[in-house]
């Protein structure tokens, strides 16, 4: 390899060869990070998935919220009565999703009162601007404003949703209130995603 | 620079010879860690945890027939996902046996295969231990000799096949990703190789012109 | 480019690029014993960063530390690699240092000038092997709870005092939760900090006075008429590529090890550690890691228990004095006398042989002639030997005279 003669020849030898060297000490740095990167990925196997929360509602009166803890989160059970579904409706136009299009809820739940059975309202009680819990406020309250027929206040920064958890115009909340996956059996609620095979 | 060719054939064979021993896993590892698996089951769970691995972690690794899975659960009265927990209570045996049955997930790592299966067989008929038996390797042992009826049964020679399938499964319970982690070893070492190429090539040429 | 100039403008950049690389002159003729350093440092790095990632996954109680690092292994994606990077990562520390500090003994780079980069070399190598032994309770295995007890207890050797030094390093009177808390924030903070620290003054030490070499003459006695020394040569590239070279060849003996032997037949993780901690119950075979065996030799050596406390001391403290109990003219052993090389030889062969010892359960005789307690007793004091004749021998045997320039040219 006698490439020494020519001094043209040899410092393009030395360049070819450093970028090379500088090419793989790249790849190589790039890839001794991948491992630091994923040991910061969830760590799933260790957490039981939508480990599933069973919940009897018979106790649960008219008009009434319950709080279940699941999967860290406060999920909000409330029994609607005739006259909260009577005021979902004249709310529409002040909502800014009343037909829940962008906002998070299985298909079953994908209707003006977000729920399978219209009595029975289940949304994860999380509010969609930077997660604090809202307040349940199902009376008409008039620190609330003239138009309040009932519904959630979120004390952080003031978002308002009404009884299906349908966010209001105005508010810093960009979407309603996710509705988590559930099975009503009865009286029975189930949180979580059913087993395979179970139905829906 | 001819300790660097030195030196570049070694890593050569030594590339060689990890790839020979990550290739000799092979299908037979497997099919004797399953029936490990199946005689941990029967004969060690019930005193024994593994605490460490849950069934569905060791089915998927291992391959289990899924009607193998929900036998073993079944009897266990435990859901796929659970970790895989020792159906008697540990202070109830330590009571029995004078001392509770260790979690056996990482045995292979406290004491050596090759130490395992010499326990395994180093059991003998002992009329004074309460429990009847001893063991040359470890004297005057708490644990009963659960498997001298697989013993009798199947004689010497096939007891012994038993008794390796058994350490090999705890084999894997030790460390599941073994595999993993001889290809990723490959795999760096043949870039490590790949790299020092154009590094000493560039040695070469600047210290050329030092005397 | 742009940002290049913005930050040269604000940062002294194109100075540091001239005075540490392109024109900082170094021995030409350095040779594989001055790579150690650079692969310490590089270790060093990948302590700290694995450790803070293994830091994210542990829990530092009792009840929970040894199933926070086995879930940390098993369920953390790579979790098993960053864990062996770290385990496997201290043993090589510890090796590497053991070489550079031989190139030390060897080439007598702890002499004028250069004796405060020894001490604080020494004094890194001293806090090194705590935060290894605070570092090894963590995991909480039953070598990590019976290690703790053993050397925690070690200050109790001391009259009168003893008692209450332990208790006050312990938190109590025995290894409890207050003991492992102050030895997790010891290990990932407190020790960290001093040795960042006290690395950084002995890489300044060694720009300011230049690196000594084989020949153990000073480059800076001959300069070119444009002030650089005649037989140096710019770090920058001529050892930057060198130690690429290093840094790659030492990688595929460490990506060996971490993938291949990564319980280095028990040496990097051991067996009785695969056990969590039993207050009750002393594993079989006690030992600390190897790189801490020589000393733990010495200190079992002596059957009195202050008498292996002093011992072991003078085995580390020792070294620390090298600069003044050497008295020879000249710094490298090329060029010192039989008697120099002879008692070195006799020093390292003592001081692996002390090593073996401190690793050998206590029946298990290392030589068929002689019991372990008596050879560790004479390696001991040849060990201490080396170090506390040598004001005689380096004054009084025939040294060679060394060459002027590099190279023996006058």
């Amino acid at each position: 390899m006698c490439s020494d003669s020519d001094p043209d020849t040899r410092l393009s030898r030395r360049r070819l060869l450093i970028h090379t060297v500088e090419a793989l000490s790249i790849i190589g740095l790039a890839g001794a990070s991948i491992p630091l990167l994923r040991a910061c990925s969830p760590q799933g196997v260790a957490v039981k998935k939508n480990a599933p929360l069973k919940q009897d509602l018979s106790a649960l009166d008219v008009g009434q919220m319950i709080t279940l803890n699941w999967q860290g989160k406060p999920v909000f059970v409330i029994r609607r009565s005739d006259a909260m579904l009577k005021t979902l409706a004249p709310n529409a136009n002040q909502l800014r999703d009343p037909l829940s299009v962008e906002s998070k809820q299985p298909d079953y739940a994908k209707n003006i009162y977000r729920a399978r059975d219209p009595h029975i309202l289940v949304v994860v009680g999380v509010c969609t601007h930077l997660s604090c819990t809202p307040s349940y406020r199902p009376d008409q309250a008039g620190d609330l404003g003239p138009d309040w027929r009932g519904g959630f206040f979120c004390p952080c920064h003031g978002s308002r949703f009404d009884l299906a958890g349908r966010v209001f115009q105005g508010s810093p909340a960009p979407t309603n209130l996710t509705v988590p996956p559930y099975q009503l059996v009865g009286n029975i609620l189930t949180l979580g995603e059913p087993n395979p095979g179970e139905h829906t | 620079m001819k300790h660097l060719r030195h030196l570049l054939s070694i890593v050569v064979i030594a590339l060689g010879i990890s790839l020979a021993q990550t290739t000799s896993a092979t299908v037979n590892d497997q099919a004797s860690q399953q029936h490990g698996a199946d005689l941990y089951m029967h004969y060690c769970s019930s005193c024994h945890s593994l605490k460490y691995l849950r069934y569905d972690q060791m089915a998927h690794d291992l391959d289990i027939p899924p009607d193998k899975l929900t036998e073993y659960l079944k009897s266990a009265g435990r859901k796929a996902d659970d970790p895989i927990i020792a159906q008697l209570d540990a202070a109830m045996v330590a009571k029995a046996y004078g001392a509770p049955p260790p979690d056996l997930t990482l045995i292979i790592m406290a004491h050596s295969p090759d130490w395992l299966y010499q326990y395994l067989l180093a059991f003998y008929p002992d009329p004074m231990r309460p429990s009847g038996s001893n063991n040359h390797m470890v004297s005057n042992v708490a644990m009963p000799d659960v498997l001298s009826a697989l013993h009798q049964q199947l004689g010497d020679a096939a007891f012994k096949a038993q008794v390796a399938d058994l350490v090999s499964f705890l084999n894997y319970t030790a460390e599941p990703e073994r595999h993993t982690r001889y290809w990723y070893g490959v795999i760096i070492l043949i870039f490590l190789t790949i790299f020092l190429i154009p590094v000493i090539l560039l040695h070469q040429d600047y210290w050329r012109d030092v005397e | 480019m742009r940002l290049f100039i913005w930050l040269a403008q604000r940062l002294p950049l194109r100075e540091w690029y001239q005075r540490h690389l392109s024109h900082y002159y170094v021995p030409k003729n350095l040779n594989i014993w001055y790579l150690f350093g650079a692969l310490a440092t590089l270790l060093l790095i990948n302590q700290l960063i694995t450790g803070i990632w293994l830091t994210f996954g542990y829990s530092p109680t009792l009840s929970g530390a040894f199933d926070s690092v086995v879930h940390y292994v098993r369920d953390v994606p790579s979790g098993w690699l960053i864990r062996e990077l770290h385990a496997a990562g201290a043993s090589m520390l510890f090796a590497v240092l053991y070489l550079h500090l031989f190139r030390g003994l060897l080439y007598g780079s702890y002499q004028r000038p250069r004796e405060l980069v020894w001490l604080l070399g020494m004094g890194l190598f001293l806090v090194l092997m705590i935060e290894a032994f605070c570092g090894y309770v963590l995991p909480w295995g039953n070598m990590s709870y019976w290690a703790a007890q053993v050397i925690m207890d070690l200050p109790t050797a001391i009259p009168g005092i003893g008692d209450d030094l332990a208790n006050w390093l312990r938190g109590g009177e025995s290894i409890s939760q207050v003991t492992l808390s102050r030895l997790f924030a010891l290990h990932v903070i407190g020790i960290p900090l001093v040795i960042a620290f006290l690395t950084l003054l002995h890489l300044t030490g060694v720009r300011h006075v230049g690196a000594n070499n084989p020949e153990g003459i000073e480059i800076k006695k001959h300069l070119s008429p444009d002030g650089t020394p005649l037989d140096g040569i710019p770090f920058h590239p001529y050892y930057t590529i060198r130690d690429l070279l290093g840094v790659g060849v030492f990688l595929l003996v460490f990506v060996g090890i971490v993938f291949f032997f990564p319980t280095g037949g028990g040496l990097i993780l051991e067996p009785a550690n695969a056990i969590p901690a039993n207050p009750l119950q002393t594993p079989a075979h006690i030992a600390p890691a190897w790189y801490l065996t020589p000393f733990y030799a010495m200190l079992r050596a002596v059957p009195d228990k202050l008498g292996g406390v002093i011992t072991m001391a003078a085995g580390l403290a020792l070294p620390f004095l090298l600069p003044w109990l050497d008295r020879s003219k000249v710094k490298s052993m090329r060029y010192k006398g039989r008697a120099s090389s002879f008692m070195l030889a006799v020093m390292v062969i003592s001081f692996i042989g002390l090593g073996i010892l401190g690793l050998t359960p206590v029946d298990h005789a290392v030589l068929p002639f002689i019991g372990n307690q008596l050879l560790a007793q004479i390696l001991t004091a040849l060990y201490l030997l080396y170090f506390l004749l040598m004001p005689l021998y380096t004054k009084f045997e025939a040294c060679r005279e060394p060459p002027d320039r590099i190279g023996g040219a006058q």
